[in-house]
């Protein structure tokens, strides 16, 4: 029974292949089992993300002493359905000085980029798309892509506070790319592989505890930083700064487009937590709950984090961003990567 | 020490988070209204539901938008009774000089600020609107010892 629960998407994943692999040919029974799992992620994700909306505006509503959206529903809890609605239904402008397919397509390119991370997130024992042997390189590759998205769309839409926003965007996006890729290093350096199931099988030592938080303790704030800086949230939301930049590049966009952008906005910032929770705290290991319960409860554990750091920091300044990520994180993480070499060498020495 | 303003800030958030919120949920939760809040005035009833009103029109007077309207009449024994009074609650100023004029405290300042109507008529508030609606406590104040 325990087992049932413990790998029941599998298993589910498994009998609906098996039920078509009886009367159809194996390999369309193949390609019918990936794309109800890919459909399930869809679904999936949409839910994560608006729970994900609601417990932002709950949470740092909460910080600020007020109560949040309380009315939709039970405690609120119909409030992004009812926002999702709501944008559905508007018209979807396209401005006529736009350029209208970069305008439309960087939509496309921002919801892919971000569903594609999903690939080799593993959310439990065997709930993984596909477990490439590359697959933490392939996702921050892949999370690299929405800077062209919001490029494109700044560009598109032919609006100066667009561009601006595009503009600050690629700066920053491409900036800290650099040091959250040093601080995976770290962490691939002492399970040896990039494959995302073989860095949680590695922190199952110390029965279940080795999590690389704690062999990797900048690794994590470096790698926490310039993923808030990557996903453009508060504390570094230079690019949609309401102030300056009206909303950034998705100014010109409404309804069902900025849906979108919002959809990809979240999924990423999902994806990126959830990535954390993989490297650094262990992904789906834990006691008693089944693997899924606890890789959740380690996601939104640390998107907790970014909705806390949303509601107590002011932005930085654009110069003060560059200097972080250039100056401190790089340097860091480079730092990080020598002691993690050193230390493995001596381990190895004495040790093994 | 670089990032500990951070963490007081992080901590004061948390703080924040865990403490009762100020936000009242309006139509179900009520503010207080202090004992002295002007709301819209009203007559005052003692306990059996008799006003005290004698109906000697200071506050018709006393009023600088003129919004209280006041007929009377004689009944036997020479006793004056009031036979219609009412107040025009658009243009009232809630300045309280209808409340400080009266030598009886017949009328008072009461708590009520949900002010809004359908139609105009809704806004003109009588004595049928304040009988046992004067949600204060009453105050047996002694009348002053005057002829009228």
């Amino acid at each position: 029974m325990s087992n049932f629960i413990n790998n029941f998407f599998p298993i589910a994943a498994n009998f609906i292949g098996s039920v078509f692999a009886s009367f159809l040919p194996d390999w369309i029974a193949q390609i019918i089992q990936i794309i109800v799992s890919i459909s399930f992620f869809f679904v999936f994700g949409t839910i994560v993300v608006m729970s994900l909306v609601y417990l932002e505006r709950r949470v740092i509503a909460f910080m600020q002493d007020r109560v949040g959206p309380n009315r939709v529903g039970p405690e609120g809890l119909l409030q992004p359905v009812a926002d999702v609605l709501k944008l559905f239904a508007k018209e979807d402008i396209v401005p006529t000085n736009a350029d209208p397919i970069v305008f439309k397509l960087s939509t496309v390119i921002m919801v892919i980029s971000s569903l594609l991370i999903y690939t080799v997130i593993p959310f439990g024992k065997g709930m993984i798309i596909s477990d490439l042997n590359i697959g933490i390189l392939y996702a921050v590759a892949i999370s690299s892509l929405t800077a062209i998205g919001m490029l494109m769309a700044g560009w598109g839409s032919n609006n100066k506070y667009a561009l601006l926003g595009a503009m600050r965007a690629a700066a920053q996006v491409i900036s800290y790319e650099i040091p959250l890729v040093f601080s995976i290093i770290g962490v691939a350096m002492i399970t040896g592989s990039l494959s995302t199931v073989s860095i949680v099988n590695g922190q199952a030592a110390w029965a279940g505890w080795r999590w690389n938080i704690i062999l990797q303790p900048i690794g994590f704030l470096v790698y926490f930083i310039s993923a808030t800086a990557e996903l453009n949230r508060t504390p570094f939301d230079l690019m949609e700064a309401e102030s300056e930049l009206v909303a950034g590049y998705h100014t010109e966009y409404s309804g069902v487009r900025f849906a979108l952008f919002f959809l990809a906005e979240y999924l990423n910032a999902f994806a990126v937590a959830a990535l954390g929770a993989t490297l650094f705290f262990g992904g789906w290991l834990g006691p008693i709950l089944p693997p899924y319960i606890w890789f959740l409860i380690k996601t939104y554990l640390l998107f907790f984090v970014f909705y806390w750091m949303r509601g107590t920091l002011p932005r930085v300044r654009i110069d003060q961003l560059m200097n972080l990520a250039w100056k401190y994180l790089l340097p860091a993480a480079l730092v990080n990567m020598l002691i993690t070499g050193v230390g493995i060498w001596v381990y190895q020495a004495l040790i093994a | 020490m670089i990032g500990s303003g951070i963490v007081k800030g992080m901590k004061v958030t948390l703080d924040h988070m865990l403490k009762p919120k100020v936000t009242v949920s309006y139509p179900e939760e009520r503010v207080y209204t202090p004992p002295r809040f002007r709301g819209a005035p009203a007559w005052v009833f003692d306990p059996n539901g008799h006003a005290r009103c004698v109906g000697c029109g200071i506050c018709v007077f006393s009023c600088p938008h003129g919004v209280i309207e006041m007929r009377t009449s004689e009944a036997p024994g020479k006793i004056r009774m009031v036979d219609y009074y009412s107040i025009h609650i658009t243009r009232c100023l809630f300045c309280g000089l209808c409340v400080e004029g009266c030598p009886f405290r017949a009328i008072e300042m009461s708590d009520e600020f949900e002010l809004a109507g359908y139609q105009r008529n809704d806004l003109t508030y009588t004595l049928e609107d304040w009988l046992g609606k004067n949600d204060r406590e009453y105050r047996d104040t002694p009348r002053p010892k005057v002829a009228i």
